[in-house]
């Protein structure tokens, strides 16, 4: 009688530390996605390419939804390292939008510092090179008196 | 004559110079403004078991699987991640756009998706109650950064459903 209490306390405590523990492998996989958003979000808001990254993020829902539903601790333990690996990419995307963005700014202002100087040019030398290049390009005529 | 030409080189040096403004003038909004959107919106749809606006399910048996599609569109001008809840209730369960329907979640799909995209995903639902007017809603959440969780973003859609005993034989 008592073997077969001890048994079931045994089968009990066994059963219920691996539940907490895959809910709590399930938990984890959701406050690392919710980090891993926010990481994708501010790299998008520095201007990079998050296409990929969120890809894997959709990719990692998927294996949670999976592993919630089939109690997968394998699906699980994949999401989340899914989700680390986009929470460690985040940053650099983020970077290297930044600088991309920076060189767009800077061709911005140039094209815009081009079309102000070829302004300027037209403005004050537009006559003076019309009429040369009017008399150039005629050079060869011959005028019947 | 040198006067009609002094005349004739202004007329021509205002067109282009009014060209070169207003080639100056797209150039720099389209910088400005490029991937801004004014009326940021999210869409969420159900559509029927053939991927089309109707054909949807009315009478049910306890138990009866049954596949319907779950659109949504971000057009928020930022990637959005979404959560959509089913929710099962009847006639005097209420939702609106204010509120969400107070009532367990029956099942829940997650997404993330950029701005201008879209995501289309069927799901396989079954009814272990008979009741008649059930009323299957499914809302629209999305992760606020701010609030770090997920807030109800307005948008719902419902069917109504009866479900009834299998036949005895």
């Amino acid at each position: 009688m008592d073997s077969a209490l001890l048994l079931i306390s045994a089968f009990l405590i066994i059963s219920s530390g691996l539940a907490s523990g895959e809910f709590a492998l399930e938990e984890k996989v959701r406050l690392e996605l919710a980090e891993a958003f926010v990481a994708v979000a501010e790299a998008e808001r520095l201007g990079g390419d998050v296409s990929e990254l969120v890809d894997e993020l959709n990719q990692a829902l998927i294996l949670l939804e999976k592993g919630e539903m089939r109690n997968d601790e394998v699906r699980l333990s994949e999401a989340l390292s899914k989700v680390k690996d986009v929470i460690a990419r985040a940053p650099v995307v983020g970077q290297g939008g930044l600088a991309a963005m920076q060189a767009r700014t800077v061709q911005s202002w140039l094209v815009v510092s081009v079309v102000v100087a070829l302004g300027v040019i037209v403005w004050r030398y537009e006559s003076r090179i019309f009429w040369r290049l009017w008399v150039r390009s005629k050079r060869g005529w011959k005028v019947k008196a | 004559m040198e006067g009609e030409g002094l005349i004739v080189d202004e007329e021509v040096m205002a067109v282009v110079l009014a060209v070169l403004v207003v080639v100056g003038f797209f150039a720099g909004s389209q910088t400005l403004f490029a991937g801004r959107v004014t009326e940021p919106f999210s869409e969420l749809g159900v559509l029927g078991p053939k991927m089309k606006i109707g054909d949807y399910p009315r009478e049910l048996i306890v138990g009866e699987p049954f596949t319907l599609y779950l659109y949504v569109g971000n057009h928020e001008g930022k990637v959005t991640y979404y959560a959509v809840l089913a929710k099962l209730g009847n006639g005097t369960t209420s939702v609106s756009a204010e509120e969400p329907m107070n009532v367990p979640v029956f099942s829940r799909y997650e997404v993330v998706l950029q701005n201008g995209k879209n995501w289309t995903r069927p799901v396989t639902l079954s009814i272990e109650k008979p009741g008649v007017n059930y009323r299957l809603v499914f809302e629209l959440w999305v992760y606020s950064e701010d609030a770090r969780d997920f807030e109800y973003h307005e948008r719902w859609c419902q069917l109504w459903l009866n479900v009834t005993k299998p036949a005895v034989p």
